[in-house]
């Protein structure tokens, strides 16, 4: 029983510092592809509409 | 006192709210950027790696997820935590190798049903879109009412009088409110208490039924304008907010004086012994179930459309790849913390005499009852006015992030792969937004009607994971086969997933077999090992005439 409870307790050691560090990559990063997206979808339209007008 | 008071105030509520109408305003200011099906079933097929994982972990963090970890950790302690261990070890294997991903997403599909009319023919894609579809959305039907539970609990709205009565009456000994001596007075007043007990429990169950329809309808609003761009923006402000809940709620429960790690082990170690910690003991879960869930997790993260969506919207196949790697940690979590809470409750409440009685009726040692209020419960009561809100804003969140992407998901398959492929002419991308968004009111709909009043079975996961294993057998055999096999053909490919449809008399079984552990884990491998046997065989006795092209490799 002590072998499983030093388990769990580093894997919740191991699982929680793991996700703070993604944390704190995705969350600036995030914010930037959200920016990208947003710049991507808006040329999509772009594009689309000056087909519609070519025809 | 009254044990059902939590530290919620109108401050929590006000949070909550702006939170709520910041989100749906968000959803439909998105709607600027749809100008194709691909646009909003796929979000043109642009998010980058950082957004992805933060909607990839988002979409399986939901608050169901939350309640059936909350469950089975209040349950059975520590060893549900293996969940968590074998969904990131899949996350790490996937992310690391890129098996099966990074094909799916090179082949630009719109829906995973899409590759099996690619690979086989149009037949196994509707079979497939219809089966996924049934699984997907009677898996989701559950949502609305473990929803409702946790908002109920951790704001109070379950604190009333009828909780009082409700632990008297589990007292031993105990005969509830008939201080007379006269049996026709005391039975009248017995009555009358029950009468009032009742209106109680339904002003409560109307109080978060309209809870859960104002959500639902936020929800729906911002998914059917924004599609999949509105379902990534809000995943990802979910997220964070949802990230921020969940170590709120890991400080408290590690750091008050009557919890911290020290005493909740001491208190599962004095009460449950080994089998709190270890998951293959017999008093546990059982080799049976672990290996049932490692196949599971595997065929979920690769076939079960809202994760399986992720690697379609990624930006390229190795965002696809490097979106299963990073966000491992995530599949730890989402499982593993939520579990934690109803690890800590069990402390909790093995301190406090009444809560316990009301818990543990036969006593700590024995079966526990109420399960499923134990976890917000605890969080309403550790965590102060003001942050209590921050974290049921996070918990919300965990709802509806899920909700939009299961409702892109589900719609998406009716709308692609069932009603496109049967109608005899090509459709408009406007023709199949409309009919998509159509299909995502009419599940809501179906959840406002059926989910919010569903009565919940005993064991939340397992009735999960068997409307999951419907469509997962069958399809995690003729995805893997289709890849791998050269003799895969489009009847081993119908008999396999056909097989998966074995798992739904199991829904409908009493609670003393689906809440058993090994004869759950024997019925879902069986499954998994029907549909393969009938995949190989019906391949190899009725193989294509004409062997079909594998999917182009189209570049990003």
């Amino acid at each position: 029983m002590i072998g499983w409870i030093t388990f769990w307790k580093w894997a919740c050691i191991v699982g929680i510092g793991s996700f703070t560090l993604l944390l704190l990559s995705v969350i600036p990063f995030g914010a930037a592809d959200i920016v990208k997206l947003f710049k991507h979808l808006k040329a999509g339209g772009d594009r689309a509409s000056e087909t519609d007008e070519t025809r | 006192m009254d044990i059902f008071a939590t530290n919620f105030t109108a401050l929590d509520w006000w949070i909550v709210a702006v939170y709520l109408c910041a989100i749906g305003a968000l959803g439909v200011w998105v709607n600027r950027y749809i100008h194709s099906v691909a646009d909003y079933l796929v979000a043109g097929r642009s998010a980058g790696p950082a957004l992805n994982v933060a909607t990839f972990v988002a979409t399986g963090l939901c608050l169901v997820t939350i309640m059936y970890s909350a469950i089975d950790g209040f349950n059975r302690g520590f060893a549900y935590m293996i969940l968590g261990v074998i969904g990131m070890a899949i996350g790490l294997f996937i992310g690391s190798t890129g098996f099966v991903v990074r094909k799916l997403r090179a082949a630009r599909l719109t829906t995973l049903p899409e590759y099996f009319q690619l690979r086989y023919s149009r037949r196994v894609r509707v079979t497939a879109g219809v089966i996924c579809a049934l699984a997907g959305i009677l898996n989701m039907g559950l949502f609305p009412k473990m929803g409702a539970t946790f908002i109920t609990y951790a704001t109070g709205l379950g604190s009333a009088g009828a909780a009082r009565a409700v632990v008297e009456a589990h007292a031993p000994g105990k005969a509830p409110v008939t201080k007379t001596r006269d049996p026709v007075q005391g039975a009248r007043m017995a009555e009358e208490h029950m009468a009032h007990q009742r209106a109680t429990l339904a002003r409560q169950e109307l109080t978060v039924n309209i809870v859960m329809t104002i959500i639902l309808v936020i929800v729906l609003v911002y998914t059917v304008t924004g599609g999949m761009v509105a379902v990534i923006v809000t995943d990802y402000t979910q997220f964070v907010l949802l990230a921020l809940g969940l170590g709120l709620g890991v400080f408290y429960c590690l750091t008050r004086p009557e919890l911290g790690w020290d005493k909740i082990v001491g208190s599962w170690g004095k009460y449950r012994g080994e089998a709190a910690f270890n998951p293959l003991h017999v008093g546990s879960y059982g080799v049976f179930w672990v290996a049932w869930m490692l196949v599971h997790f595997a065929a979920a993260a690769l076939c079960w459309a809202p994760e399986a969506s992720r690697t379609l919207t990624a930006r390229d196949p190795e965002t696809a790849r490097r979106t299963f790697l990073y966000g491992s940690p995530g599949q730890f979590i989402r499982l593993a913390i939520p579990a934690l809470f109803g690890i800590a409750a069990f402390c909790f409440i093995s301190q406090n005499p009444e809560l316990a009685r009301y818990f543990f009726p036969e006593g700590l040692r024995g079966k526990g009852v109420h399960a499923d209020q134990a976890a917000p419960l605890l969080l309403g009561k550790i965590i102060p006015a003001g942050l209590l809100g921050v974290v049921l804003a996070g918990m919300v969140s965990a709802l509806m992030s899920t909700h939009d992407s299961y409702f892109m998901c589900w719609a998406s398959v009716i709308a692609r792969d069932v009603i496109v492929p049967l109608r005899r002419r090509e459709l408009t991308d406007k023709e199949q937004i409309r009919i998509t968004r159509i299909v995502i009111v009419s599940i809501g709909i179906f959840l406002l009607v059926w989910g919010v009043w569903y009565k919940l079975p005993d064991s939340v996961w397992n009735y999960m994971a068997v409307t999951g294993s419907v469509y997962l057998c069958g399809a995690i055999v003729i995805l893997i086969g289709g890849m791998y096999w050269k003799r895969a053909s489009s009847a081993g490919a119908l008999a396999g997933l056909l097989g998966g449809l074995a798992s739904v008399p199991i829904v409908f079984l009493p609670d003393w077999f689906t809440g058993s552990t090994v004869l759950m884990g024997q019925c879902g491998l069986a499954n998994y090992a029907l549909c393969a046997l009938l995949f190989i065989v019906f391949s190899w006795l009725f193989p294509d005439k004409q062997p079909a092209a594998a999917p182009a490799e189209a570049q990003p």
